[in-house]
C-alpha cells in the first residue's frame, strides 16, 4: 500500500484496525502497545514516553497534574532514546494575542488591535522569531497590552457578585480562570495570593466588576501566563535519562504547535483526566485539533518567519530604477503568502511539499495581479490564478523575491544563501572582515557576469561558489519580484550548478528544473523535517533528538513528504513527550 | 544658520488640559528632591547615535585649533559647517574602532549596536541577528552611569531614556536599532519614537487621569501592591528554577522593579514640561517628516533632564525604514506609504566612492545631520540653569555606527562630543592615522571610559581592561 493511499485509510479506518500494518505510521500507531520499536527500514520509533495502555491512563486522579507515578511496568527505555531541553521561553506575540483573545472571550477583530504594538521580536538559532529577555519596555508594553484587551472584554465576561462576600466572590471567579490562563490548575497558594490582592485593590475602584478586571490584569502579567514551560508545579518521574512531559505540560505544548493558544477545553479535560500520555489520545487530540479553522495559520506562520516575509513591509528600493514599491503592494506580497500557504493546508488530504515550492498557482489581488502580469483580477480580495512565467510556489513569490534582493538589482547571493540555510538548512562559512565591492554596474554586462567576476578574487571564491548557483534559478525575476526574461538585451541564463548538496553536484537547465532537483533532494527533506522539529519545540535539535529525527525523516519519506502528517509524527515523538533529565535535575 | 526659537516651555501646573487633567501631573513632579534643589545642576549624558558614516579623511576634521581651544571649521566645510556657532565647545574624535565588535566576530556597520555603547566584548546568546552570535556582556555606557548613580544613592523615576526618530517594526535586517534580544537587559529598553506616547510616559500619571489626588493615591497604592506581587512570584519561581531560566527571571524581576521605582520616585519640585501640543505626529500628508520627531525628541528629553525625571538619555537617528531625500534640504522616512521616488541615505552611502555626484549627495546627507546635531546643541542652550545652560550640564555624544560609509566598515569612525562645560575639554582634535585604514586605530571604549570618568565614577566594570585605560586629553 504506498503512503498516499495509507493515509486516506487512516482516517477511515477505525484506529484499532490499522495499528500493525507496516510503514511508518503503523510503527507509530504500534507502539501504543509496545514500548519502543523498530521500524521495517531498522529506525528506531517512538519509545514511548510515559507511554501507557488507556487503562493506566484511567486510574489517574483527574486533579493530577502531572499525572503521578507511572505504574507500568517498564523501568528501562531503550539506549537510543532521547530527548531536549525544556527552556523557559516566552509567549510569542502571536501566541500572547491568540492566548489573551481566547482568554477572555475577545471579539475576532481584536486579534489585530492587539498585535499591533506589540515588543519586538528577534530571530532565534533556530530561524524563527524568539521573544527576548523581559526588560521594562517589555513589561509596561504587555501589562498595556493587557489593559486594552480587559476594555474589549465583553461585558458579560466579568460576572457581578451576588451577595456581600466579595473576596469569595472573586475567588470563584479566579479558580477557573487560572487554570485557563496558567495552561494547569492553579495551586491554593497561587489562588490565595491573588485573592489576597483584593483588600488593595478595591478602594481603587468604584465596583466590584473593576477591581475583578484589575486582577485579570495582574494574572497576565504573571510569569505562569508569560512563559512556556511553567505548566506543570510537580514532575513526573524519570525514566532513565529522559523525563515525560506531564499532562499539561504536553497539553500546552501541543496547543501552542498546532493553534498557537492555549489549550481548548476538549484538551484540558484530557490532561486534567491524564489521558494525553497515551499515544492513541494523543494522536486523536491532535487530529481533532488540526481539523480546527486555527491549525491552517499555522503553516503561513511558520513559513513568513522562516523566509522573513515581514521584511517585504520595509525593505528599501530603489524607486527611480524599479518604479513607486507602495506599502499597498507589500501587503499583497505579504497576504499572498499566508493565502497561499493557507489553502494548502484548507484541505483534509496530504499537504505535498512538492506543491509548497513547485506551484504555479498563487492568489493575487488587483495590485499583486498587475505587478505579476495576471489579467482579470480586480479587487482587494485575493484570488486564485496562475501565474505567467515560471513560478514555483513559494520560492517565486513577489515577497520573497523582493527580500532577497538589493535595493536595485536581485541578489543571487541572497536568493542563493536562502535555499542554502533555510531549504537545506546548511551552514555557510563567515563572512570575511572586509567585503570587496561588487563590480558597478556597466552597460551591456550582465549581473551574473559581474558575479563570476567577482568569484575570480580568491578571497570571495570560497563562499560564492557555494551562494550564486543556488540563486542563479531565479535569474529572470527582478528586485521586487517580476518576471524579467531579459536584462538588457540579453536573455537571463538561469541554468547552474548546484554544488554540495546530497554529497554532489547536481546541473539544471532552469527554474523547473532547480525546482526538480530541490523537490528531489533528500537534504531538503530532511531540513523541512527539522524545520518543523525547531517550529514545534522553540529551539534547535541536539543530541538527544537524533533518533527522533531519524524516525521523522523515514516516516516523511514513506508519506510522499505530506507536511501534515509530519505535524502528527512529530507531535508523538520522543522529542515533543520528553525532556531531557539534566534539564530538570539542575 | 537658521535661528532656533528657545525651547517654549510653561510651568506643569498652568496648563496641559488638552492632554489630561492638570492633577494628572501633580506626583510626578510636586515631591521635593535634595539632589535637584535650585542652584544645583547635576551633569546628565546625551548620545546620539547616527547612521552610515562620512565622506571622511582630511577634508572631515578641521586642521586647526584656536588658542582658546576653539575648533576653526571653515565656513565652506560641506558636512561641519552648521556647527561654527559651537566649536568653542565641540572636540572631535577620529581613527576610533569596535574592536569590541571585531573581537566578537562582527566586522559590519549594520551589526555595531550591541557595541556602539558598550565596553567588553561580546558574549554567545541563544538567538542570531542580523547573521551575528554574539551580543553586549555589560551595559551600555548611559545605562553604566545611571547604575552608578543608583549606587550612590540618586534615584531619578526613569533610569536611562531611550528614543528613535523611526517607527516601524523589526529592525529591516539590520540590527542597527534594537540590537539582538539581550540587549533588553544590557543594553537599552527598547526605544520609544511616539512622541506622544513618550510625553505621557514622562509627564502624565496615568492614575491621575480624570481623578481626584485621592483618587489617583488610591490607584497607586493598587498599581503598587500588583507589582509587588509579581515580584514575589518572581522570586518565588526564580528560586527553584534552573541556571538558565533563573537568569530570565531576575532580568524579568528587574524590569518589575524598575517600574515599581518609577511608580513612587519623583521629579525635581517645581520642574517645568513642554506643552501637549508641543508634541505629535510627524506626518505631513503621507511623508514623515525626520527633523520634526528630532525637535520633539530634543525638546521631551531636555524637558526631562531638566526635571530630573533621568540623567542620561540615548537618542536613535536611525530606525528600519530608510532616510529619504525628497528635495534637498529635508529627509523623510520612505515607509513605502508616500510616493516616492527617494533617494535612499543608506543607498547613497554605499554608492559614495563611484562618482562626484554620489559623493556630492552623501555630503549633503552629512551635513543635514550636522545641522540637526548643531540645532540639538542650541535647544539644549537654549534652557538656562543658574549662570549657564543644560547644554553646560550635559556631556553631549555624536555617535556615528560606522566608519566608512561606503563598505559599512567599523572602523575610522568618527565621533564628537560637545557640552559638559568643566568637565569635556573642547577644541580637543584625535585624528586616525592616515594610510593604515584598518590598523592602529583607537578602540572607542577608550573615548567612552574616560566620559565615565567624567562623570566622576570608575570605568574599571564598564570596560574590559585589554581595550585601554581613559584617552587622554578628553576630560578637563
Amino acid at each position: 500500500m504506498s503512503p498516499w493511499v495509507f493515509v486516506t485509510a487512516l482516517r477511515l479506518k477505525p484506529l484499532k484496525k490499522i495499528v500493525c500494518q507496516a510503514g511508518f505510521f503503523a510503527s507509530l500507531v504500534c507502539v501504543a502497545s509496545c514500548v519502543g520499536a523498530i521500524d521495517d527500514e531498522g529506525h528506531f520509533v517512538e519509545p514511548i514516553p510515559g507511554a501507557r495502555p488507556a487503562v493506566v491512563s484511567a486510574r489517574m486522579s483527574p486533579s493530577s497534574d502531572n499525572s503521578g507515578p507511572i505504574q507500568d511496568a517498564d523501568k528501562t527505555y531503550p539506549l537510543k532514546v532521547g530527548a531536549g531541553p525544556l527552556p523557559l521561553r516566552r509567549l510569542g506575540n502571536v501566541e500572547w494575542v491568540n492566548t489573551v483573545v481566547d482568554l477572555l472571550g475577545l471579539p475576532e477583530s481584536q486579534r489585530a488591535a492587539l498585535a499591533n504594538g506589540m515588543p519586538s521580536e528577534e530571530v532565534g538559532v533556530t530561524g524563527f522569531s524568539l521573544p527576548g529577555l523581559f526588560g521594562v519596555s517589555e513589561v509596561m508594553r504587555l501589562g498595556e497590552k493587557a489593559r486594552q484587551a480587559l476594555k474589549a472584554m465583553p461585558m458579560a465576561a466579568l460576572p457581578g457578585c451576588v451577595g456581600t462576600n466579595e473576596t469569595a466572590c472573586a475567588r470563584a471567579f479566579l479558580t477557573p480562570f487560572i487554570g485557563r490562563a496558567f495552561r494547569r490548575p492553579g495551586t491554593p497558594s497561587e489562588i490565595d495570593e491573588l485573592v489576597a490582592l483584593w483588600p488593595q485593590l478595591r478602594p481603587a475602584h468604584s465596583t466590584y466588576v473593576e477591581t475583578l478586571g484589575d486582577l485579570v490584569v495582574a494574572v497576565l502579567q504573571t510569569p505562569q501566563f508569560l512563559y512556556h514551560g511553567l505548566e506543570s508545579t510537580t514532575q513526573p518521574p524519570a525514566r532513565g535519562d529522559v523525563v515525560p512531559l506531564s499532562e499539561h505540560q504536553l497539553a500546552s505544548r501541543l496547543s501552542y504547535f498546532l493553534l498557537r493558544t492555549s489549550p481548548d477545553e476538549a484538551l484540558r479535560v484530557a490532561a486534567n483526566e491524564g489521558r494525553l500520555t497515551d499515544l492513541v489520545e494523543l494522536e486523536r487530540q491532535t487530529r481533532r485539533m488540526l481539523g480546527l479553522p486555527g491549525a491552517k495559520d499555522v503553516a503561513p506562520d511558520l513559513y513568513r518567519q522562516l523566509l522573513q516575509i515581514d521584511d517585504v513591509a520595509h525593505v528599501s528600493k530603489n524607486e527611480k530604477t524599479l518604479g513607486i514599491f507602495p506599502s499597498s503592494l507589500r501587503d499583497s506580497m505579504q497576504a499572498e503568502v499566508t493565502s497561499f500557504v493557507k489553502d494548502l493546508w484548507s484541505g483534509s488530504g496530504p499537504v505535498a511539499m512538492g506543491q509548497l515550492l513547485g506551484a504555479s498557482h498563487s492568489f493575487v489581488d488587483e495590485s499583486l495581479a498587475k505587478h505579476y502580469g495576471v489579467s482579470g483580477i480586480s479587487g482587494a480580495i485575493a484570488r486564485k490564478a496562475t501565474l505567467p512565467g515560471d513560478r514555483a510556489g513559494l520560492l517565486t513569490m513577489g515577497a520573497v523575491m523582493t527580500v532577497t534582493a538589493g535595493s536595485t538589482e536581485p541578489s543571487p547571493i541572497k536568493r542563493g544563501a536562502l535555499i542554502r540555510q533555510r531549504f537545506l538548512c546548511q551552514q555557510l562559512p563567515a563572512q570575511p572582515a572586509v567585503v570587496p565591492s561588487l563590480p558597478a554596474a556597466i552597460t551591456g554586462v550582465t549581473l551574473r557576469e559581474r558575479l563570476d567576476q567577482h568569484k575570480s578574487d580568491p578571497v570571495c571564491k570560497g563562499c560564492h561558489e557555494l551562494l550564486e548557483p543556488g540563486g542563479y534559478a531565479f535569474s529572470a525575476y527582478d528586485a521586487v519580484g517580476r518576471w524579467r526574461p531579459l536584462e538588457g538585451d540579453k536573455m537571463v541564463d538561469s541554468s547552474g550548478t548546484l554544488v554540495a548538496v546530497d554529497n554532489g553536484n547536481r546541473s539544471y537547465g532552469n527554474l523547473r528544473e532547480f525546482v526538480s532537483v530541490l523537490n528531489g533532494s533528500p537534504e531538503l527533506q530532511r531540513c523541512a523535517v527539522r524545520q518543523w522539529f525547531r517550529y514545534a519545540l522553540g529551539r534547535p535539535e541536539g543530541t538527544g533528538d537524533e533518533a527522533t529525527l531519524g524516525a521523522l525523516d523515514a516516516g516523511f519519506s514513506k508519506t510522499g513528504f505530506d507536511l501534515r502528517e509530519l505535524q502528527v509524527a512529530i507531535v508523538k515523538s520522543n522529542s515533543f513527550t520528553l525532556r531531557d533529565r539534566s534539564s530538570v535535575d539542575k | 544658520m537658521k535661528h532656533l526659537p528657545s525651547l517654549s516651555r510653561r510651568r506643569v501646573l498652568g496648563g496641559l488640559s488638552g492632554l489630561a487633567g492638570t492633577s494628572a501631573f501633580l506626583p510626578l513632579l510636586e515631591a521635593t528632591d535634595a539632589r535637584a534643589a535650585a542652584g544645583s545642576y547635576p551633569l546628565r549624558l546625551l548620545v546620539i547615535v547616527w547612521p552610515d558614516g562620512v565622506i571622511g579623511g582630511d577634508t572631515f576634521f578641521p586642521p586647526l585649533t584656536k588658542p582658546d581651544g576653539a575648533l576653526v571649521i571653515d565656513k565652506a566645510h560641506p558636512q561641519l559647517a552648521p556647527l561654527i556657532p559651537f566649536a568653542s565647545r565641540l572636540s572631535m574624535f577620529g581613527g576610533l574602532i569596535f574592536q569590541t565588535q571585531l573581537d566578537s566576530g562582527s566586522s559590519s556597520g549594520h551589526q555595531s549596536t550591541p557595541w556602539l555603547l558598550t565596553g567588553k566584548k561580546g558574549v554567545p546568546f541563544e538567538g542570531t541577528w542580523d547573521g551575528v552570535k554574539n551580543t553586549a556582556a555589560g551595559p551600555s555606557i548611559d545605562q553604566y552611569i545611571a547604575n552608578q548613580l543608583r549606587a550612590t544613592g540618586i534615584v531619578t523615576r526613569f533610569r536611562s531614556l531611550v528614543t528613535r526618530v523611526s517607527p516601524g517594526k523589526g529592525n529591516g535586517g539590520s540590527a542597527s536599532v534594537f540590537g539582538p534580544p539581550i540587549a533588553n537587559k544590557y543594553n537599552a529598553p527598547i526605544p520609544e519614537h511616539d512622541t506622544t506616547k513618550l510625553f505621557e510616559t514622562l509627564f502624565v500619571d496615568p492614575s491621575g487621569v480624570g481623578v481626584t489626588p485621592e483618587e489617583a493615591a488610591r490607584r497607586r497604592q493598587a498599581g503598587k501592591s500588583v507589582l509587588d506581587y509579581l515580584s514575589r512570584n518572581l522570586s518565588r519561581i526564580g528560586r527553584a528554577a534552573s541556571a538558565d531560566d533563573r537568569a530570565k527571571l531576575e532580568a524579568h524581576l528587574a524590569a518589575v522593579q524598575e517600574l515599581d521605582r518609577q511608580l513612587t520616585a519623583s521629579g525635581k519640585s517645581g520642574c517645568v514640561a513642554p506643552p501637549a501640543a508641543s508634541v505629535g505626529s510627524d506626518l505631513n500628508g503621507k511623508v514623515r517628516v525626520i527633523s520634526k520627531t528630532l525637535s520633539q525628541l530634543t525638546d521631551l528629553t531636555a524637558a526631562a533632564f531638566s526635571c530630573d525625571l533621568v540623567r542620561t538619555a540615548v537618542i536613535h537617528w536611525e530606525g528600519p525604514w530608510d532616510f529619504a531625500f525628497p528635495a534637498p534640504g529635508e529627509i523623510v522616512l520612505n515607509d513605502g506609504a508616500a510616493a516616492g521616488p527617494f533617494i535612499n541615505e543608506h543607498t547613497v552611502a554605499h554608492e559614495a566612492p563611484g562618482s562626484r555626484a554620489a559623493v556630492e549627495r552623501k555630503l549633503l546627507i552629512d551635513r543635514w545631520f550636522h545641522a540637526r546635531f548643531a540645532e540639538t546643541l542650541a535647544r539644549l542652550d537654549a534652557v538656562k540653569e543658574g549662570d549657564g545652560t543644560l547644554l553646560d550640564h550635559t556631556v553631549v555624544l555624536f555617535a556615528n555606527n560606522m566608519g566608512d560609509g561606503a563598505s559599512h566598515y567599523i572602523g575610522d569612525v568618527p565621533w564628537l562630543v560637545a557640552g559638559g562645560a568643566g568637565v569635556i575639554k573642547p577644541g580637543q582634535v584625535l585624528r586616525g592615522p592616515r594610510g593604515d585604514k584598518f590598523r592602529k586605530l583607537m578602540p572607542h571604549v577608550r573615548l567612552l571610559r574616560s566620559l565615565v570618568s567624567g562623570f566622576g565614577f570608575s570605568a574599571d566594570a564598564f570596560s574590559d581592561p585589554t581595550y585601554g585605560d581613559d584617552l587622554s586629553g578628553v576630560l578637563v
